[in-house]
Formats: C-alpha cells, structure tokens, sequence
C-alpha cells in the first residue's frame, strides 16, 4: 500500500529526529525503512544535502548507518521469506503492545 | 612484517559453490537494479547508471566471497548496495570498473584498495562548494542556524530550534522543511 503524503511526512519527521539523536532506539525505524523505498531514498537524500553543509556531518553518517541498517533488515526477512511491510506492521504492534504494558503498569 | 588476513591467499571456492553464488547473484539482478534506481531517485545529478552500480556491487560481493566474509549473499550485497549510493550522495564520483575483478572463479583479483572506483569530486573548491555558499545566503538567519547547529554541531532538532531562537511545538517538522528548502535552492543554483 502507498503511504499517504502526511504517513510519509510523519516518517521522515521520525527519520530526522533519529538522524539527529545518537541514542535513538531505531529497531522498529528499521523495520519501518525496509518497508518504504521512499523513506530509504529520503535517507539517501539526507545523507547528501547534510554532507553538501559539511563533509563530515555525524547527522549524515548516521542517515547513511540507518539507511544500511534498514537494508539490512530487509535482506533478512527476504531470506525468511517474509515481506518488510508485513514485518513492520508486525514490529509496530508488538512495540504499541510494548507500550500499552508499560503504561498500564504506570497506571 | 605480520600479513592481514585479508592478503592471505584463500582456497578458490568448490565448483559447487562458485553456481550456487553465480545462480544467487542472478536472482537478485532484478531487485538490486530496482533498489538502485529507487535509492538515488531523490539525488541531484549526476547520479550514476543504477546498472553501474549493480555491476559494482557484485564485483565487491564476489570480492567478498574470496574473503570468505559471505554469510548471505542479499545481506552483504545490500550492504555494499547502501555504502555504494551514500558514497554517490557524499559526493564521490562513480568509476565503475576500476580494479576489476575476473569472476567468481578462483582466480586472484585482488583489489588494489588504493584504487577506488569512486573519486572525490573535486569541484569542491569549485562548483559545489558556491552552490551550498549561494544556497545558504538565501536561508534566514534563523535557518543557518538550525542547519549549522544540527547538521555541523550535531545538536538535537529540538535543542537546535530553541539555540537559534526557533519556537514551535513541532522542530522536527520545521527542519524537515528546512531541507526541503535547502534541496530546492540547491537545485536553483545548479550550474
């Protein structure tokens, strides 16, 4: 299914704000990158525009770390057999579930 | 001196595994040509033949194989695929074919590692270089900042918004679209 353009406005938003944090958690990132050939294409263009400011960004070389890693993911689960879209909506459940718990202990 | 363990001659792979890898590498043609096209769809030009890059990444792959660092063949040449177009994107000009790599036969084909199939694009002082200068003086002030702070200075978008003075309840979205901007002046200034 195509994401429509405020889901992929959302996802890139997500893509920067990992781009821009060192200790980000970008599993599900991952799985969401090896979902989308926009969001990987949108890395690559990150990648270049923040090493056109300066060639030696870390903002950049993270794009380019979770572009590879999302790859990654997406040669595994090809392997598996399973789809990258089935896989991340998969990831995204379980890791709302995940969520879900640890709020309701909270509560 | 010790040999790395990379100079070490290894033994040329079975018959058996030299049409398992051939057969596995022609199986993933198709998608590596599409990823490739996919991948630098969003570049400006000049973007290499995606073709190129496929044919690059399988001599890297088999180079890999010689290595004997081949766990699977789609996750490494993935690997290689990704490296590849951010090496396109960082601005490094693709050479295909340089240090070239006879077959997945055996033979010793060692890459001189010295000749990379990407060269630095030079236009560095040059072309590139104005374009950026020219793209940056049409940001506002508040702008520059935010790039500088964020992609130079490493700052989180958020904590980057609020240095250069930037209030809003969504940064991510307002450096989203400061890229968008940047990318479009970029293009402007293209010579």
């Amino acid at each position: 299914m195509t994401p429509t353009t405020s889901e992929s406005d959302a996802l890139q938003e997500r893509l920067l704000g990992a781009i821009h944090d060192p200790d980000a958690d970008v599993e599900l990132l991952a799985h969401e990158i090896a979902a989308s050939d926009d969001a990987q294409a949108y890395l690559v263009e990150v990648v270049q525009l923040l090493s056109a400011v300066s060639a030696t960004s870390p903002a950049a070389a993270r794009a380019a770390a979770l572009l590879e890693h999302g790859l990654v993911v997406a040669a595994a689960l090809a392997d598996e057999g399973v789809s990258a879209e089935s896989a991340s909506e998969a990831a995204a459940v379980s890791t709302g579930t995940a969520q879900d718990s640890r709020h309701d202990r909270r509560r | 001196m010790p040999r790395s363990p990379r100079s070490e001659k290894r033994p040329p792979p079975d018959p058996a595994d030299q049409v398992r890898i051939r057969g596995e590498i022609v199986a993933l043609e198709d998608d590596l040509v599409r990823r490739a096209t996919k991948l630098c769809s969003r570049l400006r030009p000049p973007v290499p033949d995606p073709r190129e890059i496929y044919t690059e990444v399988v001599r890297r792959l088999l180079q890999r194989y010689r290595d004997g660092e081949v766990e699977s063949t789609r996750k490494v040449a993935f690997t290689i695929l990704a490296r590849l177009v951010c090496d396109v994107a960082r601005g490094y000009r693709f050479d295909a074919g340089v240090g070239a790599v006879d077959d997945a036969d055996g033979e010793d084909a060692a890459i001189d590692p010295g000749r990379s199939p990407f060269a630095p694009v030079t236009p560095a002082s040059g072309e590139l270089r104005v374009d950026v200068a020219s793209a940056m003086a049409r940001l506002s002030a508040e702008e520059r900042c935010l790039l500088l702070r964020a992609a130079i200075e490493d700052h989180p978008v958020h904590d980057a918004c609020r240095l250069c003075g930037i209030e809003t309840k969504s940064p991510h979205h307002v450096y989203q679209k400061l890229l968008a901007k940047l990318r479009e002046l970029l293009e402007e200034y293209r010579p």
